[in-house]
């Protein structure tokens, strides 16, 4: 059962647990007015129905969203910086803002929808392709919810995603992901369609694009992902996006990608002469990198394919 | 398309170089910058490569010279290069760089192109303002390499693409640099950008 607004909770999401497979999710929390926050729940995955160590591949996704969310994602736990907990443990804001501190951690999947009626995402991935977790791996899910100028949470934030655990485990493909992110990004007031590009290449072997989304804030006025090829050449555009809100989430791709090839992405940014990002001093009231919506900017791209490569983040 | 193949025959044309940086078309208007000439207009435009050394210095780069793997808010390690030029308009000027194997012409890293003000002068010739240094230059994206070539330690050839906003100039420059590791990093620095990197497997 999917529900926005179930009884029981103030217009708290839910979703039953899968059968098969694993649920993760926050609690419902307070986002006061004025407030940014960012939250850190750590998790391991359990074990199989059977107890085995078998991996367990999952062919389809479903994330939720009390509305307000700036973003969830979720990441495979690697190298340990400053951030860091065991199964159940939640880290909120601090270090949770810190992005150094999941540098290398992969990707496992990212929604940015919760606005009323579009804060699903049921991702069922293509026939022979699965999402693959080995018992007691340690996941993150991040959730960052925005009460402040530039969106607003009405409510409490809460985020809950399912994990459907495929029945047939034999010949499937492995989901890839990428994380890119462009930093040292800096728009200011009056600037105009300023765009930053950067590449990430990733094809061990030829593979072949489903799903993508960007991410940026509020002076992001269009995010494009291509394909290039093994000179960082662009081969075109699969995905634009306008939205810095609720970005959308292309999940009906078939994009393929040469050998050493991977992607481009290009995030295009205009700032009001009379608009003002960081007042802090020395900043001019600019923009630059960092999580904090109004504040500051992103220029993220999150990209899934398949078959998994080495695991890809890009800086 | 076509724009992005006028680009890159103009690059072609104005420096001669046997084969110009991917570039995507530059934005036209990008920038508060009011603009002008940085140089003479009606000459050609020229460029020099620079970088910021292991040092955190800006230094017009000469073959063999050191360039600094640094690290950004988020992590990794990103190399700030890129040009200081003259003779084109000083704002909206893009700036496109790579590293690539000096024999088979490969990349061997991401590219970043961003785009820049050339408005304070350097010798004969034009920079980003030195506090913008860090937003105006590249930040090419050098390690973690999900191909895992590796790059550090390692004589490469940096390109760099500069075109201004008319789109009607272009060059392209190149020369030798070694990514090196900052001292305070050296086992990471060396281990993430080293080759066949895997995430989670360095300390």
């Amino acid at each position: 059962m999917l529900c926005a607004a179930c009884p029981g909770g103030a217009q708290d999401v839910h979703l039953d647990k899968p059968g098969v497979g694993f649920q993760l999710g926050t609690e419902a929390f307070e986002v006061a007015a004025a407030t940014e926050v960012q939250r850190c729940y750590f998790f391991r995955v359990p074990a199989a129905a059977d107890g085995g160590a078998d991996p367990i591949w999952v062919g389809r996704i479903v994330a939720t969203q009390n509305t307000g969310s700036h973003h969830l994602n979720v990441f495979r736990v690697k190298t340990v910086v400053n951030l860091d907990g065991e199964d159940g443990a939640v880290v909120n804001g601090g270090e949770c803002w810190k992005s150094g501190n999941w540098a290398d951690w992969p990707l496992v999947m990212n929604s940015q929808q919760s606005l009323p009626g579009e804060n699903v995402v049921d991702w069922t991935l293509p026939a022979g392709v699965a999402h693959k977790f080995m018992p007691g791996e340690k996941l993150m899910l991040q959730t960052h919810y925005v009460n402040a100028s530039t969106q607003k949470t009405p409510g409490r934030g809460k985020g809950v995603v399912n994990f459907y655990a495929e029945p047939q485990t034999s010949s499937l493909a492995e989901l890839g992901t990428v994380f890119a992110t462009d930093q040292n990004i800096k728009i200011c007031p009056g600037d105009t369609n300023k765009a930053f590009t950067a590449t990430c290449r990733f094809a061990r072997a030829p593979v072949t694009i489903i799903g993508a989304n960007g991410h940026f804030h509020s002076r992001g006025v269009k995010f494009e992902i291509g394909t290039v090829d093994s000179q960082n050449a662009a081969q075109g555009n699969f995905y634009t996006s306008s939205e810095w809100q609720d970005p959308v989430f292309n999940r009906a791709l078939n994009v393929p990608v040469g050998l050493n090839g991977g992607i481009d992405y290009t995030c295009t940014y205009t700032m009001a002469p009379d608009a003002c990002g960081d007042p802090t001093a020395g900043k001019g009231c600019c923009a630059t990198f960092g999580g904090h919506v109004d504040t500051q900017e992103h220029c993220n791209a999150f990209v899934y394919y398949y078959p998994k490569q080495a695991d890809a983040t890009c800086f | 398309m076509l724009l992005r193949r006028a680009a890159l025959l103009l690059a072609v044309l104005a420096c001669g170089c046997p084969g110009p940086l991917p570039v995507k078309p530059p934005r036209p208007d990008a920038g508060p910058c009011v603009d002008h000439a940085a140089g003479d207009a009606s000459a050609a435009l020229e460029a020099q490569p620079v970088g910021i050394d292991p040092s955190g210095n800006l230094k017009v780069l000469a073959d063999g010279d050191a360039l600094g793997l640094a690290v950004p808010g988020q992590g990794g390690y990103v190399l700030y290069a890129g040009v200081r030029a003259r003779n084109l308009q000083a704002c909206g000027v893009t700036m496109s760089a790579q590293l690539v194997d000096g024999t088979t012409g490969q990349s061997l890293t991401g590219l970043d192109q961003r785009q820049s003000d050339l408005t304070t002068p350097s010798g004969d010739y034009f920079l980003p303002a030195n506090d913008e240094l860090l937003f105006a230059l590249p930040n090419i994206p050098a390690c973690p390499d999900p191909l895992g070539k590796g790059v550090q330690g390692k004589s490469i050839v940096l390109q760099v693409t500069v075109t201004d906003r008319t789109r009607f100039k272009a060059a392209t420059v190149r020369v030798n640099v070694v990514p090196t590791c900052p001292q305070s990093l050296q086992a990471n620095c060396q281990c993430v950008c080293g080759p066949n990197y895997q995430a989670g497997s360095c300390p």
